[in-house]
């Protein structure tokens, strides 16, 4: 026993090692079509060496040839599972049948062979979903398989029940649980080698748990305890009718031997009397015979012995009137003093039983007595052979059992332990005094089924039948039974699951699925799911429930696109539009072209006094309604500063104090301004982490003025800013822009750059401002192509002509 | 916009990879409000980031305004066309940069 479990173990555990090995081998790589096959040839020849390898047990060879198919087919493909199957369950039939490698069970354990390795392919693509199955589920369809393999085993020999039933008591639970827990092994190392393992006996919340896990988890219980109580029940059945069975043969076979023992004992009364009657005729006859002759001197020992084998007797003597014998031929002595008992007084002759089988008379001759003494025995054996006479050996209790007639000192006078003293004899009378027919008692050493029963001469008849031999159809069918019963519950627990999955839980998951598309911005979405009324109603609820919300969205949409259109419009109006002055010692334009939404950018030109003008070009952080408010903020605060005379920093620095004053939002505007004297072109600027602005100088090129910075406007509190001077001459032009410009992007996300842009506005040097801003406007958007603008693009230009007026470029 | 955040103690490395522009800024902003709390040092990792616009520096103000009052704040490997941004903005003197 402990042998077979060591050995098992050992071979199982190479199965194990040998799947994680092949797992750890090939799970990075792509299972292509050799590789399945040559997996299945590795597995199936692991089952041809478990066949070779099996471990006796009880004179049976048990193994765990099942596990190579299985696992082949459920932890890799289910390719490798049906060729391992072939390959082990044909090499057991070739084996089994040519070379007489358990013969017995060929059938069986090849068709369940091949079977393993289709059942793990089937389980794999339909119930598993190409998955490994946890250790809970390999168990079972590893235990399952090998009940089944009993199973075949007990319906491929059904006219030999007995040694079909031997084989699968032998080697049931062993191979069910090697091949089960084999499985399980196997399948909680891989989980855990792929970080998958979950403990089965964490308490998970119930939003954890599938409905189809918690449907199954139901299923298993209720079938399961409807097939272990109709087996129980079964199970009880059996045993009451084997019991009622055992008891309506031990009272058969104990009438009928006590109908027997009564008439055998009634031919014994027969032949006694009729023995008597013999006797005493003989004796008389012999005492007749010895008054003929005249005196009982004359008569000796071999006269006796003369009418002794005459007449068949045991014994012929001749006692005095005082009891002493006379003569004797054959005789036995210790009759002498029983018949002298008997024959003195008046009574002329008499006959009487010594024993079962001895009777002895006597009759009067002169002065004397003869005494004759009978066997009966030769009558009885005479009797017996003529098969008339004491049969009680023909009879049988089942094929085990037996029976004992016990005198009442425990005697056996018939029966199985004829001549012997039976201590049973003790238990029977105690149990008969409790006046308990049947009992079950170990009697010779055997556990058996015991009657009782006082014949009418006294004697005990025990009859008895062994318990194995009472239960062995019992234990036959129970064991069909629940084999039977585990496989029909595996394929109703298999068939209910499959369908619960393709009617219930599939489909919650098409509604699933079709529901993340829906919270994932796909309004356009159409839950259609019909399979049951259930789940068409909830498809039709959903898709009203989104119709519904996309006629909210689109209002709510259309509400905001009607409001943004007039923040812009607005926004656009704050901006000023008149570029022509009645002047002509300067030129100026601008562009605001915003990006799809709102935005901040924005630009500002104004006269603070007859002489100066203020130019602005300002970015704010961000896009949409908040930024166009702060830009409105801004704006309106820099042209008051700037208006009311302010020095540029001095315009910034309280810009900046205002503007973070309460901006919680953590809005920040860069900007750049400058105060340009229109009489002599001298110009003071502050830059607030604006970009450079481009000067170019009359017939230089446009360049990059690194002008010194600060922290945009709104960013931190009493941030000071740095004030420079450039001086314009005639001719000069500047050129600021926010980051939409430089940063547009194209379809590569290629940017505009600095230098495309420095490159343009060198190219249009030549026009004037007013045509110079819309054709770099448009070489943006050449270049951006059909990338979307995602900045607004907002340029101010302003070309210096000084006193003497504009001279035609 | 990829977000690769580190935690390290009390000390938090973001790694941003890509453009933090408009679209991308406020992912950045929500990661950034719900891990800094007990962070004493925030590191922010520039290697791999192309592009920052306005709204991506209205994130980085914010980070460092919270991070003055609890700790500091540092922005690391800065690629030369956002230190660029940085310089035009003037965010070089309100930022610790190495």
């Amino acid at each position: 026993m402990v042998s077979m479990i060591l050995k098992m173990s050992g071979m199982t555990v190479l199965y194990t090692l040998l799947t994680v090995l092949l797992y750890k081998r090939t799970s990075d790589k792509p299972m292509t079509a050799p590789r399945k096959i040559i997996i299945g040839i590795i597995f199936g020849f692991c089952s041809v060496l478990s066949t070779h390898f099996g471990v006796d047990f009880n004179h049976m060879m048990v193994n765990v040839r099942d596990i190579g198919p299985l696992a082949a087919g459920l932890f890799f493909h289910p390719l490798s599972g049906i060729i391992a199957g072939l390959i082990g369950g044909i090499e057991r039939y070739i084996a089994g049948t040519y070379w007489g490698v358990g013969s017995y069970t060929t059938i069986a354990c090849s068709v369940s062979t091949c079977l393993a390795g289709i059942v793990a392919a089937l389980t794999h693509i339909y119930i598993f979903k190409r998955k490994k199955p946890n250790g809970i589920y390999a168990f079972f369809i590893g235990a399952v398989m090998e009940v089944f393999h009993m199973y075949a085993v007990l319906i491929t020999h059904r006219d030999d029940m007995e040694m079909a039933f031997y084989v699968v008591r032998t080697c049931a639970i062993p191979m069910i649980t090697f091949t089960g827990v084999g499985m399980a092994v196997t399948s909680v190392v891989l989980q855990i080698l792929c970080g998958e393992w979950k403990s089965p006996f964490r308490r998970r919340k119930s939003e954890e748990v599938p409905v189809s896990r918690r449907f199954e988890a139901w299923l298993f219980i209720v079938t399961a305890s409807v097939l272990v109580i109709n087996w129980g029940f079964a199970f009880l059945l059996q045993t009451q009718s084997a019991r009622q069975s055992a008891r309506y043969t031990l009272t058969d076979v104990s009438q009928d031997i006590a109908q027997n023992y009564e008439s055998i004992q009634r031919t014994q009364e027969g032949i006694s009397n009729l023995a008597e009657t013999l006797v005493l005729n003989n004796t008389r006859a012999i005492a007749g015979a010895i008054d003929h002759i005249g005196s009982v001197d004359e008569v000796n020992e071999s006269t006796l012995e003369y009418w002794r084998s005459l007449y068949g007797l045991e014994s012929v003597s001749l006692i005095s009137q005082e009891g002493a014998q006379l003569v004797s031929a054959g005789e036995s002595p210790r009759y002498m003093g029983l018949l002298g008992g008997l024959v003195v007084g008046d009574v002329d002759y008499q006959s009487a039983r010594l024993s079962a089988s001895r009777v002895v008379a006597g009759a009067r001759c002169r002065d004397a007595i003869v005494q004759c003494v009978m066997d009966t025995d030769d009558i009885s054996q005479a009797l017996n052979q003529s098969g008339r006479y004491d049969n009680l050996s023909r009879f049988h209790v089942g094929s085990g059992g037996g029976f004992d007639i016990v005198s009442p000192v425990g005697y056996s006078i018939g029966g199985d332990h004829r001549g012997q003293i039976l201590d049973e004899w003790k238990v029977a009378t105690k149990r008969l005094n409790a006046a308990e027919t049947f009992f079950t008692e170990e009697i010779f050493k055997v556990k058996s089924f015991c009657r009782v029963e006082r014949l009418q001469d006294g004697a005990l008849l025990l009859t008895h039948l062994p318990e194995k031999e009472v239960y062995a159809n019992r234990d036959m069918q129970a064991y069909e039974t629940a084999l039977a019963d585990i496989l029909l519950f595996a394929v109703i627990y298999l068939l209910i699951s499959v369908l619960v999955q393709q009617i219930v839980v599939d489909n919650l998951q098409r509604v699933n699925k079709s529901l993340d598309k829906i919270t994932g911005g796909d309004l356009n979405e159409v839950v259609n799911v019909r399979t049951a009324s259930e789940f068409a109603s909830l498809s039709d609820d959903i898709n009203q429930t989104v119709s519904v919300l996309k006629g909210y969205i689109s209002a709510a949409e259309k509400r905001i696109e009607q409001e943004l259109e007039f923040a812009r419009s607005i926004q656009d109006a704050a901006l000023p539009k008149h570029f022509k002055y009645p002047r002509d010692d300067f030129e100026i334009f601008a562009i605001m072209d915003p990006a799809k939404e709102v935005g901040g950018d924005f630009y500002d030109f104004f006269f603070v006094d007859n002489d100066h003008m203020g130019l602005v070009i300002a970015d704010v952080s961000g896009k949409g309604i908040p930024a166009a408010l702060f830009m409105m903020r801004a704006k309106t605060t820099l042209r008051n500063l700037a208006e009311s005379g302010r020095a540029p920093s001095e315009i910034l620095f309280r810009a900046n104090n205002t503007l973070c004053d309460g901006n919680d939002a953590e809005m920040f505007v860069t900007a750049w301004i400058g105060i340009i004297d229109l009489n002599n072109g001298e110009m003071r600027c502050a830059n607030a982490g604006h970009e450079y602005p481009m000067i170019m100088r009359a017939g230089g090129e446009y360049a990059l003025f690194k002008d010194k910075h600060g922290l945009a406007l709104g960013a931190m509190e009493g941030m000071r800013f740095t004030e420079y001077e450039m001086k314009l001459d005639p001719g000069d032009r500047l050129f600021v822009y926010t980051d939409g410009v430089p940063e547009a992007i194209n379809v590569d996300e290629q940017q505009y750059g600095t230098d495309r842009l420095t490159e343009k506005l060198n190219a249009l040097r030549g026009v004037s401002m007013t045509e110079t801003l819309p054709a770099v406007r448009a070489d943006v958007a050449d270049f951006a192509g059909s990338a979307e603008q995602f900045d607004d693009i907002t340029m101010l230009g302003f070309a210096y002509y000084g006193t003497e007026g504009r001279q035609a470029p | 916009m990829t977000i690769n955040k580190q935690k390290n103690g009390s000390t938090l490395t973001i790694a941003v990879q890509g453009r933090l522009d408009t679209t991308t800024a406020p992912d950045l902003e929500k990661e950034i409000k719900t891990s800094l709390d007990g962070v004493t040092e925030l590191i922010m990792d520039f290697e791999k980031l192309d592009y920052i616009s306005s709204a991506g520096l209205r994130v980085l103000l914010s980070a460092q305004k919270v991070m003055s009052k609890q700790g500091s704040m540092k922005v690391v490997h800065v690629s030369e066309l956002v230190m660029e941004v940085f310089e035009v903005t003037g965010f070089t003197d309100i930022l610790t940069i190495e």
